[in-house]
């Protein structure tokens, strides 16, 4: 019995010892500086330019995001804008002029001290007729961009430097983008001086003032970068930040495997395996993102509404996302994602209901042995592709829908429906932060075929709340007319309203501070990432 | 031939956002001079051509000479380095399956080679990096790494497999070829040692055969870095050939392979050259 005791006893000491250093470890679990991280850049190719302005690929702007910095930027919890550069900013009663107060302790990486002269020199340089940014459109309503343009100005009359920490911006309209364009990576604000010396050479070797500097690149590989000490915000905690070019899943999954990547982003058919695999189940993070897979009418071809609706019935979405996705999306109620500030939880779509599909079916005059054709464009994206399109051909068929699909490359696929020559096509939209934008982009009868409004939506009431909620300064207020205006398109059904993208992330345990971004899940705040001391390159 | 192609490299370089302003896509289309009409074009390039420029890349604000310039030599690092690999493997293969024909030395070498023909690249890419560096942690799985050896190897020898393999075969083949000549089988009667007979008179004929399919597939080696450079994260120019078509960037592409095509006239020119000092039968002009 003693012994007994004993044994208990000892065993009782080890184990509160051993939960003391277990608990303690994690207590004292702190971010940690020092070591480097090393991220996949998993989209298509290389890095084609870190000049911001001239791009428009997530690819780049992953990179240029970490080496310059913005007036304000976009908070991913919110989705609201938050100061960077600009650490406070005031909005005129009429709404047309915003006044930004400049932190007075932002460097370039060239020691140099950032002023609003530097902001005025970047935003006409993204506007000169010369240069043909690629973003030029997010500066588009400041007042006096024609007139610079046209060369009958030396200056954007709007962008007014009050003194070196104050600016201030004059627009045509109101605007509740603008804001959100600021925050945008394309409108990264660049050093006056060093730019005008070495011109386009500047972006080979580029200077922001962003929480990395910059040190190689290598092209089709590799950028290097490394903290910068004297950030704003304070050095990020790691030493070295090394972006790998993989835009291969298999290729990043070996990497990630054999610990040379320290996160990634996953596939489908990478999802299943790590969400078994004991080892890295815990380390997966996910998150919505904000795209909306669909299968877009051209409204000129199918114009009968009750089709569409019946198209909407007819599928089982929920079983599609769980075995054709691997449970890689989220089924779609109605445009908006979950994850936008815009989400209707109250929103009824279009529940799967045959019968219902049927019924509208006949009504329009068509039953399963004299079907209503149609042909759906798409490419071969396995998640909104025309896989999707075979997997749901027999569900259609059901309904009295005869679904033929034609398998077209993205720039195909691009000139077909900016030109009009499509029946239906699927794809996957999105990726704005305002939701009313998110709408407005794709279904405002203002905007042009060409230009976003593919399906040639034209909608007189749904146009009168997207307008007031693109003129609504008030945050409830706008949303209030955009959730009306999402009712009267999902009743409409232009699209057939699939899935939200599930973006997922993994990492190895040594990896903290990651977060849910659902604007894009790889624009990680890397400044806030760290490693700890289990890491390979502690 | 791109510039016919549908698709647009302004619509694919704005966002969707940038589209709805048409005219931000008027000013980048007259910026890269695709808003002229195309025999415009046509002339410009190849005047610029003559000239060595070869023009400026749309997508990446560069010349396209000085993307070549940066990405020709990690190519040719890897492109020599699987060819220094292959050529003696796969002569030294089928060489050892010619003479011993039959044994299961020939057969095992044979079914190795129709192995490394008919696998796919990609695969077996991919399976060398879960085996050496995912298993057993011996190289690293993708990267550069400053161009060192220990980075060069899993690409080259991915490289380098099929060619082993065609090089097995074809040398296996050339050497029976040549085994049942009459002049062998003189050699042999003359009492010459049978490695000399091996050596000197059976290879020595057949390595015309082997050159010549040894040239064409290091030009053909040069293609497969498509593949190659895009598994393993290689920063050559079958990673700028793949990403300039996927981005319209025609200068880029057209560059690109103006540049592999000299390699492949360059490499046939050298192959020619080396018949003459190796069969002192072929000569060339009177």
């Amino acid at each position: 019995m003693i012994a007994l005791n004993k044994k208990l006893v000892v065993f009782g000491l080890v184990f509160i010892l051993i939960s003391f250093l277990v608990l303690t470890g994690e207590v004292t679990a702190e971010e940690r500086y020092g070591g480097s991280l090393n991220a996949p850049l998993p989209y298509g190719g290389t890095v084609g330019t870190l000049e911001p302005a001239q791009t428009s690929r997530i690819q780049d702007f992953i990179t240029i995001g970490q080496i310059f910095d913005r007036l304000v930027r976009v908070n991913p919890d919110t989705l609201e804008p938050e100061p960077a550069i600009a650490e406070s900013w005031d909005v005129s009663e009429d709404g047309k002029t915003f006044t930004f107060y400049l932190r007075e302790d932002v460097k370039f990486h060239n020691g140099e001290q950032l002023t609003a002269h530097d902001v005025k020199f970047t935003f006409e340089r993204i506007m000169d007729p010369v240069e043909a940014s690629a973003q030029s459109d997010l500066l588009e309503n400041i007042a006096g961009v024609a007139e610079f343009r046209e060369g009958e100005a030396d200056e954007i009359t709007g962008i007014r430097v009050v003194d070196d920490f104050t600016i201030e911006l004059t627009l045509q309209t109101v605007d509740i983008g603008l804001l959100l364009n600021l925050a945008h990576r394309g409108a990264s604000i660049l050093p006056q001086q060093a730019v005008e010396e070495q011109g386009a050479e500047f972006f080979i070797n580029p200077i922001g003032s962003g929480p990395f500097k910059f040190v190689e690149w290598i092209r089709g590989s590799e950028i290097n970068l490394e903290a910068f000490e004297d950030y704003y915000e304070g050095r990020p905690y790691v030493d070295e930040l090394s972006f790998k070019v993989m835009p291969e899943a298999a290729s990043r999954t070996a990497s990630f495997r054999a610990e040379e990547l320290d996160m990634d982003i996953v596939y489908p058919a990478q999802f299943q395996e790590f969400r078994e695999d004991p080892h890295y189940q815990d380390y997966l993070i996910d998150v919505p993102e904000l795209w909306t897979r669909n299968i877009h009418f051209n409204l000129d071809i199918v114009q009968d509404k009750r089709i569409r609706q019946a198209f909407n019935y007819a599928i089982d979405e929920e079983l599609l996302v769980e075995r054709l996705l691997y449970g890689m999306a989220y089924p779609a109620v109605g445009w908006l994602p979950t994850t936008s500030p815009g989400f209707n939880p109250d929103l009824e779509g279009y529940s799967y209901n045959p019968d219902r599909a049927r019924e509208l079916m006949e009504e329009a005059g068509y039953t399963p042995d004299d079907p209503y054709e149609l042909t759906v464009i798409g490419t071969d994206h396995p998640a909104w592709g025309v896989e999707v399109v075979e997997a749901i051909m027999p569900m259609l068929a059901d309904v009295g829908i005869s679904v033929t699909p034609e398998l077209v490359d993205g720039a195909t696929w691009m000139n077909r429906v900016t030109t009009g020559d499509f029946e239906a096509g699927i794809h996957s939209w999105g990726g704005e932060v305002s939701p009313a934008m998110y709408m407005s982009n794709y279904f405002w009868s203002r905007v042009s075929r060409e230009a976003g409004n593919y399906v040639g939506y034209s909608n007189p009431e749904f146009d009168e709340y997207i307008e007031k909620a693109l003129e609504t300064v008030d945050f409830e207020e706008r949303m209030g007319y955009v959730r009306e205006a999402e009712k009267i398109l999902v009743d409409d059904a232009p699209v057939w309203f699939f899935n939200y993208n599930r973006a997922v992330a993994i990492h190895h345990p040594w990896v903290h501070g990651l977060v849910e971004n659902p604007k894009e899940m790889v624009y990680q705040p890397f400044k806030d990432v760290w490693v700890d001391e289990t890491s390979p390159r502690k | 031939m791109l510039n016919l192609l549908p698709g647009d490299a302004a619509l694919l370089a704005g966002d969707p956002r940038s589209a709805r302003n048409p005219e931000v896509l008027e000013r980048m289309r007259a910026k890269w001079g695709i808003d002229k009409p195309l025999h415009i074009r046509y002339v410009t390039y190849m005047s610029n051509l003559l000239r060595g420029d070869l023009g400026m890349s749309y997508r990446t604000g560069r010349t396209v000479n000085s993307l070549i310039a940066q990405s020709f030599f990690p190519t040719l690092q890897i492109v020599l380095f699987a060819f220094l690999l292959a050529a003696p493997t796969g002569v030294f293969l089928g060489f050892i399956a010619a003479v011993r024909r039959g044994s299961s030395l020939d057969i095992g070498s044979m079914v190795f080679s129709i192995f490394g023909i008919s696998a796919p690249r990609f695969w077996v890419g991919l399976m060398l990096m879960y085996l050496l560096a995912v298993n057993f942690r011996l190289l690293p799985a993708t990267g550069y790494g400053g161009g060192s050896i220990r980075y060069m190897i899993l690409p080259a020898v991915t490289l380098a497999l099929p060619l082993v393999a065609l090089l097995a075969r074809t040398t296996r083949a050339s050497l029976l070829d040549v085994m049942d000549e009459d002049y062998v089988r003189t050699a042999r009667s003359k009492g010459l040692a049978e490695r000399v007979v091996q050596t000197r008179h059976i290879l020595r004929n057949a390595v015309v055969s082997i050159i010549t399919i040894a040239g064409l597939q290091l030009a053909m080696l040069m293609a497969n870095t498509v593949i190659v450079e895009k598994v393993f994260s290689w920063p050559g120019m079958g990673s700028l050939v793949v990403d300039s078509v996927l981005r319209q960037d025609i200068p880029a592409v057209q560059g690109t392979i103006f540049v592999f095509a000299l390699g492949f006239i360059l490499i046939n020119f050298i192959v020619d050259i080396l018949y003459v000092f190796i069969d002192p039968r072929i000569k060339y002009g009177s």
